[in-house]
This record gives structure tokens, C-alpha cells and sequence, in this order.
């Protein structure tokens, strides 16, 4: 694995908390069956303080801060970056394209 | 409407004098305790709440309406559906602009959720990379 490769999957591992699997449970509901099933609360996601080191379920504030939202930061960043745009980009400049290409709209919306 | 201070019950956790009669768990007195003294009858304080009494039957739900006015307004929900429909149009653009287009359905979902908990809680995090990659 590269570098570049070496933090997407960090970054794909702490998302994947977050988001469905491929049995369409997101670990950070654990077994709390009403949040993974209930079409009314499958969706809506908590972004907790901390999580069970085991298997990714969330504990302690739900709320408040929710500072594990940063989560987006990764989703963002690693949907917008490849690894050659990131060895040809200077040193520093990697996240004043992103935010300029943010800021300008682009590439965004649904494909 | 009821009305209280958002200051907590001295007199209750640590024994000590409250400067108002009306505390931060007021509501808790008026509607658990029917305290009706808990609440200012004034209608003011820092801290607000409006109470409604709905018999919701079994698998049944009710909808409570609410627009805050400085003024009273003349028709205050003729027009509540539209603005209500326009204010969620306006999120889905402004969501649709900022998330990446490589993002599939459920990553957009966390995405756009996770930066709402923020805006929505005024949180800002911010890491200066050039600042720690100098050091």
C-alpha cells in the first residue's frame, strides 16, 4: 500500500462506521434494532462522543458537540482527492484547491 | 407559554437562596408537579416553552404548527406550506452544492448530516495544516 492508499483506508475504516454495511446495519446503532430498522430512524444518524472499541457502536453524548461528525471532513476530502492530483499538487496547496473547488461548486452534486 | 430563568434551583441542589422564584426546572414543577406557581405568570424570563395537551391514540400522531413572530401577523399560516416546502428546497441545493459527486446515496446522507449537527450547532473545528506541518 502507498501512503495515499494507507489513509484512505484509515479514512474508509472510520467512515464505515457511520454508514451501512453490506448487510445494511451501521455499526454505530450496534444491536439497537429500532435504529437499524425502523424506516423512520434507519437514516438518521447520531454522531456520538466515542464508540465501542469492538464493534463501532456508539456511546456516551449523542449530541452536544458531535465532533465525530468530522467524519465528513474524510468522506470530502477523499472524494474529491486522488492519489496523482496529491503527488502533483505543492506541498500545502492540496486543501486550498479542495476548499477553492468547495467553495466554487464543483464537482459536486449527483453524478 | 410558559416562562422561567434559565438559572438553576440553588435552593434545591446546594441549599442556597434562588435571586427568582422561577428556576430553570420550573416546566418540570408546572407539568410533573402542577407546581402553578413555578412559572411566571408575567409571561417573561429567559426561558421559554410552549406547553400543549394532545391524547395521541395508539399508533396515531398529531402535528403542532408554530411560526415565531416579533409582530403579530394577519395570517400567519396561509402561506406556512410553501415557505415550509421552499426553506427545504433551499438545504437540498445547499447539500447538493458542497457534497462531492463521487459520493454514493448513504455517504451523502452522513455527509450532509454530519455538517448540519454542525452548522446547526454553531461548531467549528478548525486544523491549521501548514501551521503543524512547519513544526
Amino acid at each position: 500500500m502507498t501512503l495515499f492508499e494507507v489513509a484512505q483506508e484509515i479514512s474508509r475504516r472510520l467512515t464505515s462506521t457511520f454508514l451501512r454495511d453490506a448487510n445494511g446495519q451501521r455499526p454505530v446503532y450496534g444491536s439497537t434494532a429500532k435504529f437499524q430498522e425502523d424506516p423512520h430512524w434507519r437514516d438518521l444518524i447520531l454522531f456520538y462522543e466515542y464508540f465501542h472499541g469492538d464493534n463501532g457502536a456508539g456511546l456516551g453524548a449523542s449530541h452536544q458537540t458531535g465532533w465525530t461528525g468530522l467524519a465528513a471532513f474524510f468522506l470530502d476530502i477523499f472524494g474529491r482527492l486522488d492519489a496523482k492530483t496529491t503527488l502533483e499538487t505543492e506541498r500545502g496547496r492540496v486543501l486550498e484547491k479542495i476548499i477553492k473547488e468547495q467553495v466554487r461548486g464543483e464537482g459536486t452534486g449527483q453524478k | 407559554m410558559l416562562f422561567t430563568e434559565n438559572e438553576n434551583n440553588g435552593q434545591l441542589l446546594w441549599g442556597q437562596s434562588n435571586a427568582s422564584p422561577y428556576v430553570k426546572d420550573g416546566f418540570h414543577a408546572y407539568i410533573i408537579s402542577g407546581n402553578l406557581e413555578a412559572v411566571n405568570s408575567a409571561k417573561t424570563g429567559t426561558k421559554a416553552a410552549a406547553h400543549y395537551v394532545l391524547d395521541v391514540p395508539g399508533g396515531g400522531s398529531k402535528t403542532v404548527r408554530l411560526r415565531l413572530t416579533a409582530a403579530k401577523a394577519k395570517d400567519p399560516f396561509g402561506s406556512f406550506e410553501k415557505t415550509f416546502n421552499s426553506r427545504i428546497a433551499d438545504a437540498d441545493e445547499f447539500y447538493e452544492r458542497i457534497s462531492p459527486n463521487s459520493l454514493n446515496e448513504d455517504q451523502r446522507r452522513v455527509h450532509r448530516q454530519a455538517l448540519a449537527g454542525m452548522l446547526w450547532g454553531k461548531q467549528y473545528y478548525y486544523f491549521d495544516l501548514e501551521a503543524r506541518a512547519a513544526t
